[in-house]
């Protein structure tokens, strides 16, 4: 590839996310902070709340493929899809925070997610856009979100006219019963490396 | 011929570039970094590893060099000497002898390179008088000629040094003792540690060579060399060392002697002059004594320098030509000699990701396939169909063969795993005081590398209980005549798609009564339940967590951990695990493992629209069942498959989608094999056999229950894979977790659903199938706004079905409510549906009644339906099923069961039972199973509960009442077995042409356990002649006679004086025989001919032996019919004076039993 391609590209780039020239990019709320201070999510929305997962942790986003069913499961896993060779399971997000099955419409999305090496898809009705905030505009999660309990909420973050809620995808992905079991696990390794 | 090393030239080879590699790597960096400790330590960690693997294979020179180095280096490391420019020549110099060594083996060339100058050098460098060297050129010399293995030279490090010379300040003599082991000994390295221990009782060991901590065979070679202070003796010393096999001990004293201000240790001693004669000054003492030492040392080096060269062009000149700029030659020899190897080290992750790869290829070439059926109908014209079709056939060969060609790469030879138990097993026999050799068979058989990987492990656990527990001591073995030398063998070999793996070991095998008892203690299993278990299945109980059997918990085992340790790695690795034991004989741990883990051949099954992989190693067949033939025991649903017990699960069920029922006459059933047991997996359909790639769950989820992992299929779809045996204990642990209730209404829902269904089929008008409808509409929106490209449209009968099962499934449940606290609706449900189902119709009543959780009523169940006689009205019948539940109610409530209890519900059941009417073929055979099952059951019932209802009266009431035979029946049994026997005296008259009469006085019916009992001789010695019937009736006939009665009847046979016949000859026994089946057949006949049933006896056999012990032969042969009562008939033979008693008896399995009855009530 010609430089002057790969400067063009890189251009676009810039363009996509807003990025000005002298490094610095530009909030959804038209605020110009530098790179360091943005927070970008891939944002979807779900009964009238919008969420954000952390653009960083997606690795694609997909139309609905074929979803195998897997038995024996927790309830919100949707199943498992063949993304190129790798199974991977799917998270159905509104069931998973207590929200009647998603029906699968033209607009459904599997957000292909990376935790802890994990590749993980969250099934969700809609992905909107990507929503970039200021850090400084994203707030612990003392707000309370209707229907969603807190576990699953890493933070919050303001926008002018809204707030998008910032997903734990960990906390997402596992079973109450698992989550407890790892923080008792270390809780326990905490107290181990105390004495 | 190519030269070669033997087996392990290719690791050596390999091994030798990564140590070159890394030596040529870290030389580079010492010439930057001369005082870099760390490169030095590196480099000295690569020489050392090329001594190791170069004396491994016997290249004994090269060996030599690098040991040079690595002295060399030690000085440095001991800050003895300081790195210089020549010595970092100097150590490349040795590299590229190395190297052309190597390079040289590599290239299949004898590898003649004259090392000696090189190593020379090195000994100069280290301070040595150039006459030394040259003397010891002669020494290493000539070891490598002879066979003699070359000795060791001395030398000491500074730590050493000080501790000699602390010693020899305390007075102490130091002496150098070289012992030489015969070259042929086996295990010498024992041997040197065994002198060495006894050294070291009476003297300080300074210094072994080689080191302590490497003492083996390939590092002793032939020679030991201690160093050592003592005050002893020198003959005790000598004495210490002379053990088994030492061939030579030579004893050198060493002297410390100061000379100007260096210490120089000087060796000498009369006895060995002529072998070391030299000083060997060895370096001197640190430097401390001696600033100026390095100095010294640089000059030789410098002086020397020039030699190198000239012996350097000397060494090469017959190989390739040393240029002499030093970098240049670095750089021009890597290239020009590097060793060309034939393999490369790849990690087992690359391998992974290639294969993965391969199977996407597969995958994606399987999608040609399908455009090229498309491609045909378009009618592009011949040509270009077929050329595709070619092209892609090709592709799809070379796809195969690349896929296989990985998979071989993943194969390692079992070998390497074997060899390390030598050094095991010979430990562990020292320690446990037994003697054991190992053998290893099939080294070659190659395995999965990761099954190579993890299979240590286990065998270790496996090759440590054998030596423990199964290999008597050596007095014992003495005692039982065996060798006494024990054999532990690790075999190996393919059969089939799998890989057996095999410990064996010739101790006193495993005791069946030991670990049946202490799991009856430990509580895996009841007193009742140990009784029905095969050898098998008791073996199996040593492979529970904190099992052991051991008296006592040594070092090396009885923890208990060992075997379940053994078993779980071998089914994480897809494997089983079986044993073979016979008593005083040993025991065999045969582990199969898959040919290999990545690509499994599968079955795939479809349960509503999924599809689910089992693989074909868990499969042992494939069935096709009725519904009929399916019989529920307490909650479990079973079949009779070839006189089996098979319980089933529907894998619908274990998968969490609603039951289906298409066509029940013809449900296939895949019977996988798990550990030792086999069960029925019910499916919907089969679809066929395919090589599938296995992709985890874990990589990006976790492992989910009774899932193996994912496969991904020709289409892209993904189909998992079941994990049978997980799947498995979940379905076990999940009825176990049940209460009884639970599994009724499970059975119910069950049962239910069947029912509906059928409901659905016989009247489609029905409001259910209204309801339907309405339901199917809502989905019919859905789709509508689903549509395009999800492609669900095809899943949406599925659901509607599912929809219509959830209506069915509410609609039921209201009735269930109902049913609640009687069982009565249900049944009258049943009798509702009766005239248009009655196949089906009767079993719920039977479940139901089954599930009750009482062996008694599965009992009864089994009555009902082995009396398909009399007739009573439906509505009555019904309100004795309920009573019968009520009895069993209350027995369940009271644990102790009393006689009546158990009489009152066989009353009502006598009367129930007669309620299953008319009987088809199916139900008969459905019955039977019932009988067999409910039978068992009671038989352990009552075992333990109804010791006292036996009591209580006469067994022969008890059993009559049971089987519910009369007098009448038993009257006519005696009548006809008289009919039988007349006939059979009539036969004998004819044959010896002397008048016989036989006669039976009385038959009886006994419990099988009883016989012993009532013939109250169970001790005396008896002839039993027995024979198995066939045909409509299954059992087998035995005929007792006492000892004495059989002699004498020989005697009169044979017309022989009496008493002469003191033991059966050939002759008598077949005398015996042929009486046994002249009576045994004419009874028969007279049955047969009574009832019509067409019964046949099989050529007779003979026990001679306590009638304990015949009887138990015999039914140990017999062992696949079960007889449970005895028909015994005394018979009585007057031969002229004469009278003789034997028995006769008929053990008619439970189902004849009732069929003979039955027949003789309808013919008599």
């Amino acid at each position: 590839m010609e430089i002057s391609e790969l400067e063009k590209k890189q251009e676009d780039v810039n363009l996509q996310m807003n990025k000005i020239g002298d490094g610095t990019i530009k909030t959804d709320d038209g605020e110009e902070v530098s790179e360091g201070q943005i927070v970008q999510l891939v944002s979807f929305m779900l009964e009238d709340v919008d969420y954000g997962v952390d653009i960083l942790s997606v690795h694609e986003i997909l139309r609905i493929p074929q979803i195998t069913r897997l038995p024996n499961c927790p309830f919100f896993i949707k199943g498992v899809i063949n993304l190129r060779g790798n199974v991977i399971p799917v998270v159905d997000v509104r069931v998973r925070f207590g929200f009647p099955a998603a029906k699968m419409t033209e607009m459904s999305r599997i957000i292909v997610i990376e935790s802890e090496t994990k590749q993980i898809g969250l099934l969700v009705d809609n992905v909107s856009s990507v929503i970039r905030i200021k850090d400084s505009n994203v707030d612990p999660p003392t707000v309370f979100i209707d229907g969603v309990s807190e576990e699953f909420i890493a933070g919050v973050g303001r926008l002018k006219d809204r707030l998008v809620v910032i997903l734990n995808l960990h906390n997402v992905l596992y079973t109450d019963q698992e989550i407890e079991e790892k923080k008792s696990l270390q809780v326990l390794t905490a107290d181990q490396k105390k004495s | 011929m190519a030269y070669s090393l033997g087996e392990y030239q290719d690791i050596f080879l390999e091994e030798a570039d990564d140590q070159l590699q890394e030596l040529n790597k870290n030389l580079l960096e010492l010439e930057q970094a001369p005082d870099d400790e760390d490169t030095i330590n590196n480099i000295f960690r690569a020489a050392h590893s090329l001594k190791s693997s170069a004396g491994f294979v016997g290249l004994m020179d090269l060996s030599e060099l690098a040991h040079k180095m690595e002295n060399l280096l030690q000085g440095v490391r001991d800050k003895t000497m300081h790195i210089t420019p020549e010595m970092v020549d100097l150590l490349f110099k040795c590299f590229d002898h190395i190297n052309l060594v190597i390079g040289k083996v590599s290239q299949g060339e004898e590898p003649i390179v004259d090392l000696s100058g090189i190593i020379a050098e090195i000994g100069d460098m280290q301070g040595q008088s150039s006459s030394m060297s040259e003397a010891k050129e002669k020494q290493t010399d000539e070891p490598a000629e002879s066979d003699r293995a070359s000795v060791p030279k001395t030398t000491f490090s500074g730590q050493e040094k000080r501790h000699l010379k602390r010693g020899v300040d305390e007075g102490l003599s130091c002496y150098e003792l070289t012992i030489f082991i015969e070259p042929d000994a086996p295990m010498k390295w024992v041997k040197a540690q065994l002198i060495l221990n006894n050294i070291k009782n009476m003297a300080q060991v300074v210094k072994t060579i080689p080191d302590e901590e490497n003492l083996t065979d390939e590092a002793i070679r032939d020679v030991l060399k201690l160093i050592i202070l003592t005050d002893e003796d020198l003959r005790d010393v000598r004495s210490a060392c002379d053990v088994d096999l030492v061939s030579q001990i030579d004893v050198l004293k060493i002297s410390m002697e100061k000379r100007e201000n260096k210490y120089v240790i000087k060796f000498g001693d009369k006895q060995v002059l002529s072998e070391t004669k030299e000083d060997e000054p060895v370096a001197e003492h640190p430097a401390a004594f001696l600033p100026q030492q390095p100095v010294e040392k640089v000059e030789y080096t410098e002086e020397d320098d020039s030699e190198f060269d000239s012996e350097d062009e000397r060494m090469f000149s017959s190989g390739t030509q040393q240029s002499a700029g030093s970098t240049e030659r670095r750089t021009a020899s890597v290239s020009r000699n590097a060793p060309i190897l034939r393999t490369v080290k790849v990690s087992v992750d690359k391998l992974d990701d290639l294969l993965n790869n391969v199977g996407e290829l597969v995958i994606a070439n399987s999608g040609f396939f399908r455009l090229y059926e498309d491609l045909k109908k378009m009618q592009l014209g011949k040509n270009v169909t077929n050329e595709f079709k070619n092209r892609i056939e090709q592709m799809a060969r070379i796809a195969k063969d690349l896929q296989s060609g990985i998979m071989k790469t993943r194969m390692v030879p079992i070998g390497q795993v074997f060899t390390r138990f030598h050094r095991l097993i010979r430990d562990v026999s020292k320690e446990c005081g037994k003697s054991v050799q190992l053998v290893t068979r099939g080294e070659d058989t190659e395995l999965d590398k990761k099954v190579i990987d993890v299979i240590g492990e286990p065998l270790m656990h496996m090759i440590r209980n054998s030596i423990d527990h199964g290999i008597e001591t050596p007095e014992e073995r003495k005692a039982l005549k065996k060798s006494d030398v024990a054999t532990v063998t690790l075999s190996a070999h393919q059969g089939g798609n799998q890989i057996f793996v095999e410990v064996i070991d010739d101790g006193r095998g495993l005791d069946v009564e030991v670990i049946r008892n202490k799991a009856v203690e430990k509580g895996l299993v009841t007193s009742d339940q140990v009784g029905n278990l095969d050898h098998t299945e008791i073996y199996n109980f040593i492979f529970h967590p904190g099992f052991s059997t051991a008296k006592t918990v040594t070092d090396v085992s009885g923890r208990g951990v060992g075997m379940n340790v053994v078993r779980e790695v071998v089914q994480e690795m897809g494997g089983n695990i079986t044993i073979e034991s016979e008593q005083g004989m040993g025991t065999r741990f045969i582990m199969a493992f898959p040919l290999t883990l990545a690509i499994i051949p599968a079955i795939m099954v479809s349960v509503k629209d999924e599809t689910y992989a089992i693989p074909l190693t868990d499969v042992i067949e494939t069935i096709n069942i009725s519904h009929k033939d399916i019989t529920t025991i307490e909650g479990h649903e079973v079949i009779n498959l070839r006189g089996e017990i098979l319980s089933l699960v529907r894998l619908s069920q274990f998968v969490g989608v609603p039951l289906n029922f298409q066509n029940e006459d013809d449900i296939p059933v895949i019977v996988v094999g798990y550990s030792s047991r086999k069960i029925g997996l019910i499916v919907d359909a089969l679809e066929g056999k395919l090589e599938i790639v296995i992709k985890s769950l874990e990589t990006n989820f976790r492992t989910v229950e009774g899932l193996a992992g994912a496969s991904i299929l020709g289409d892209g779809s993904i189909a998992l894979i079941l994990d049978i045996a997980s799947m498995i204990n979940k379905v076990i642990n999940e009825q176990e977790k049940m209460s009884p209730e639970e599994k009724l209404a499970l059975i119910k829902k069950q049962e239910d659903d069947y029912h509906n269904m059928k409901a659905l089929e016989l009247d489609s008008d029905s409001d259910v199938v209204a309801e339907k409808s309405e339901f199917s509409l809502p989905v019919q929106d859905e789709s509508g706004e689903t549509g395009g490209r999800y492609d669900r449209a095809s899943k949406l009968p599925d659901e509607e079905a599912y929809r219509s099962d959830i209506t069915t499934s509410l609609l039921k449940e209201t009735t269930e409510t109902k049913a609640d606290k009687q069982i009565e609706p249900l049944v009258s449900l049943d009798s509702g549906n009766r005239d248009g189902v009655l196949p089906g119709s009767e079993k719920p009543v039977f479940d139901i009644t089954t599930n009750e959780d009482d062996k008694i009523s599965s009992d009864v169940v089994s009555q009902d339906s082995v009396e398909p006689t009399a007739e009573i009205d439906k509505a009555e019948s019904n309100e004795e099923a309920s009573g019968t539940s009520e009895i069993d109610q209350s027995t369940e409530e009271d644990s102790a069961v009393t006689a009546e209890d158990i009489t009152s519900s066989l009353e009502a059941v006598d009367i129930y039972k007669d309620e299953t009417q008319p009987v088809t073929g199916h139900q008969l055979d459905d019955a039977d199973e019932k009988v067999k099952e409910a039978l068992k059951s009671f038989k352990s019932e009552l075992n333990s509960n109804v010791k006292s209802t036996v009591s209580m009266g006469d067994p022969d009431e008890h059993i009559k009442r049971q089987l519910a035979l009369n007098e009448n029946d038993l009257a006519k049994i005696k009548l006809l077995a008289n009919v039988g026997i007349t006939q059979a005296a009539e036969s004998l008259s004819k044959i010896i042409s002397k008048r016989v009469d036989m006669a039976i006085p009385d038959v009886r019916l006994v419990p099988a356990e009883k016989i012993m009992e009532s013939g109250e001789y169970a001790k005396d010695r008896y002839v039993s002649v027995y024979m198995p019937l066939i045909g409509d009736i299954s059992g087998t006939v035995i005929f007792n006679l006492p000892e004495a009665s059989a002699f004498s009847l020989v005697d009169d046979l044979y017309s022989i004086e009496t008493d002469k016949t003191m033991e059966l000859n050939e002759d008598g026994i077949s005398a015996l025989k042929e009486i046994t089946n002249i009576t045994g057949s004419s009874v028969i006949n007279a049955f047969s001919e009574r009832t019509g049933l067409s019964i046949l006896s099989q050529v007779p056999s003979l026990v001679h032996d306590e009638l304990e012990k015949a009887i138990k032969i015999i039914a140990d042969e017999q062992y696949d019919v079960e007889k449970d009562y005895a028909l015994t008939m005394d018979t009585e033979f007057y031969y002229e004076d004469d009278r003789i008693v034997g028995h006769l008896m008929i053990l008619p399995d439970v189902k004849s039993l009732r069929i003979l009855v039955d027949n003789l009530r309808d013919n008599g």
